[in-house]
């Protein structure tokens, strides 16, 4: 007889609805995976990048979160120019670093306070090394100043005509330049650092701090709280003796990113929630049903293949084999259906760029094989159905 | 008989289903020979289609034995009945069964092995039946395009092409004008001469004439057997 290929496709010709039925379904299906799946791995791509842009910013403008003794009074602490004139004991950072729970980091403990020096008012700053939860590595944004040394902005550095390498008089004690540091302009020009124990011995403040600033933590934040809530719940519990103050411009570019992020992830979210699921479910259903209407209609045909001595093979493989080709053939015209789709509709539905956009060939091959493979399992039970018929009674039906 | 093509001894079979039971062939005994053309003959529902697949290797009677050309064809496994069907066994069905989708031609080649399908010899031995079955121009219709007369003597051919031992027929006749009737009969007739044995199961009285002998059925058991004079 004609091979079983040759009979395949034939038939095909033949029932050319039956036949698109199942190559449309797949290809729509496969076509939708492509596009959100591409979406998918664009958007969690693109919310690393905007992660990791947000910390770099963060970082290149230093912290973004101040703690202060909680005794303090807000409007005091701004009248002053955010210094404090309370402190607490600087062994809080210890509990703040010991526990895993808390969501900020690069923790640098301070001593502040408004001093002359050779008549200028300027603010000293005694600062430490940046310290950090253990088991969340991360480079040191700040090594602290050399004990007996000072660092000094540009424009104190200009009043006191005093270079890297000079000596200046500090409440009392003379200590050596070790930084002057280039005009910002901003008031950080007129600061003065020096080491975290230097300092609590000048201003006679031993162990006592009062201010940390610190950095909080992007990924480890649940994106469905607000993040101040979280920092407040936290100290709470670890150190109540401190109150969060946040700076402004990153919190609003936070909030702003984060939602974004949220409205993306729900096109994502739909998809793998809603249509995934219709996907998997409905396909195998789709084709399965599909076959077992072509094996009821081909009964007599079964039946004068198995007279003519053809065996199971030829019959189970001439249903298997036939949704097996059309649901390649169908996936593969939905896997190109969806490439366009990402291409020409992505950038809209998806709000990335196109560059991001680009479907890949594991993708295209997994999405490939799976619709294969989907098709096969739907076939298998009409094919066994085709094959287990009795010859004599399959064609009493017409 | 010794030179006994089909051999039935003490056959019956009783279908049963959800209806309960029918006995549709009770201790049925016949033999034919080669060269033999057999007509079976009854009222609708005494068995005759039964019988004939149980000859054809395609209905396992529920008592008895089938030999045909001295193999017990229910002793075979069902791969080697297949086989055997295939090479020596030739069928119309009452319903003819041609395969929509393919042509006069391809629905005939059908019936060789895979192997065969792609030889030469065997595809011009696929159009010589047609030929000699008078369709020479419809070798490459569908079965859709083809008069109910031609699409039997298709099946015909289709019966035919591997050079059966036996064929067996069922209602060839029916549904076709008595000049169809007589084609359908004439091809059947002529494998007979040539050294085959064919069963024929009618209702028709038509060819009662060209047959060797006529097989009566009645509720499943063997009412009558007369033997045609002309061709005995
Ligand atoms: N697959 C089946 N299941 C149950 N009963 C069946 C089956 N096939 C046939 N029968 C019954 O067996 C009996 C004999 O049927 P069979 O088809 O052999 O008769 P027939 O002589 O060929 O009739 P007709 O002339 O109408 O073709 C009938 O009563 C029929 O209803
Ligand atoms: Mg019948």
């Amino acid at each position: 007889m004609p091979g079983v290929c040759a009979l395949i496709l034939k038939e095909l010709r033949f029932r050319p609805v039956n036949a698109a039925l199942i190559v449309l379904t797949v290809a729509a299906a496969s076509g939708l995976v492509v596009f959100y799946q591409s979406g998918a791995s664009a958007l969690s791509e693109h919310a690393a990048q905007a992660e990791d842009a947000t910390r770099r910013i963060q970082k290149a403008m230093g912290s973004n979160l101040t703690l202060i003794p909680a005794s303090t009074d807000l409007a005091d602490y701004y009248d002053a120019g955010g210094v404090s004139p309370d402190t607490v004991a600087d062994s809080v950072i210890d509990r703040l670093v010991a526990q895993d729970a808390v969501s900020m980091n690069h923790l640098i403990l301070m001593l502040e306070a408004r001093v002359e020096l050779a008549g200028r008012p300027v603010l000293f700053t005694g600062i430490a090394a940046s310290q950090h939860t253990p088991g969340r590595p991360k480079k040191k944004m700040n090594d602290g100043v050399e004990p007996g040394t000072l660092e000094l902005g540009s424009a104190v550095a200009e009043a006191l005509g005093v270079a890297t390498g000079d000596s200046v008089e500090v409440l009392g004690e003379t200590m050596r330049v070790a930084l002057v540091y280039v005009p910002k302009g901003t008031a950080e020009d007129l600061r003065v650092y020096a080491d975290l124990a230097d300092a609590q011995r000048l201003l006679d403040r031993p162990g006592q701090i009062n201010k940390i600033e610190a950095l909080d933590c992007v990924s480890c934040q649940d994106p469905e709280q607000e993040a101040l809530t979280i920092l407040r719940t936290e100290l709470a519990s670890v150190a109540p003796e401190l109150q969060v103050q946040r700076e402004a411009d990153v919190a609003n570019a936070r909030v702003l990113q984060r939602s974004v992020l949220a409205q993306q992830s729900g096109v994502i979210e739909r998809f793998h929630g809603v249509m995934l699921p219709v996907i998997l479910i409905g396909v195998p259903i789709v084709i399965g049903a599909i076959t077992v209407l072509n094996v009821r209609d081909r009964r007599g045909e079964i039946g004068v293949l198995r007279a003519l001595g053809k065996g199971s093979i030829s019959v189970g493989v001439l249903f298997f084999g036939k949704a097996l080709l059309l649901a390649l053939l169908g996936a593969l015209l939905g896997v190109a259906a969806g490439w366009m789709l990402v291409v020409f509709r992505g950038p809209g539905v998806f709000e990335v760029g196109t560059d991001s956009l680009r479907p890949g060939a594991v993708l295209l091959v997994s999405v490939v094989a799976g619709a294969t493979l989907f098709a096969a399992l739907a076939a298998v039970l009409p094919a066994v159905w085709a094959v287990t018929q009795h010859p004599a009674d399959a064609m009493r039906e017409d | 008989m010794a030179d006994a093509m089909i051999q039935i001894d003490a056959v019956s079979h009783r279908y049963t289903g959800k209806q309960g039971r029918i006995d549709a062939l009770n201790a049925v005994s016949l033999s034919f020979r080669p060269g033999e053309l057999a007509l079976v003959t009854g009222p609708s529902g005494s068995g005759k289609t039964t019988l004939l697949l149980a000859v054809g290797g395609m209905r396992r009677p529920t008592e008895g034995t089938v030999r045909v050309g001295g193999d017990d064809l229910y002793a075979l496994t069902a791969a080697e009945r297949a086989r055997f069907r295939a090479a020596h066994i030739g069928f119309v069905f009452q319903t003819l069964e041609l395969i929509p989708y393919l042509s006069a031609f391809e629905n005939v080649l059908l019936a060789a092995t895979p192997r065969g399908a792609g030889q030469t010899e065997t595809r011009q031995r696929a159009e010589q039946r047609l030929v000699d079955l008078g369709l020479a121009d419809r070798l490459h219709h569908k079965p859709r395009q083809l008069s109910q007369g031609e699409r039997q003597r298709v099946a015909i051919a289709r019966a035919m092409l591997n050079g059966p031992k036996v064929i067996l027929a069922d209602e060839p006749s029916g549904n076709l004008d008595p000049d169809n009737a007589h084609a359908a009969f004439a091809a059947l007739r002529a494998f007979a001469d040539a050294g085959g044995t064919v069963l024929v199961a009618t209702h028709s009285t038509l060819h009662h004439d060209q047959a060797d002998r006529v097989v009566t059925l009645r509720g499943g058991v063997v009412a009558d057997t007369v033997h045609e004079s002309i061709h005995v």
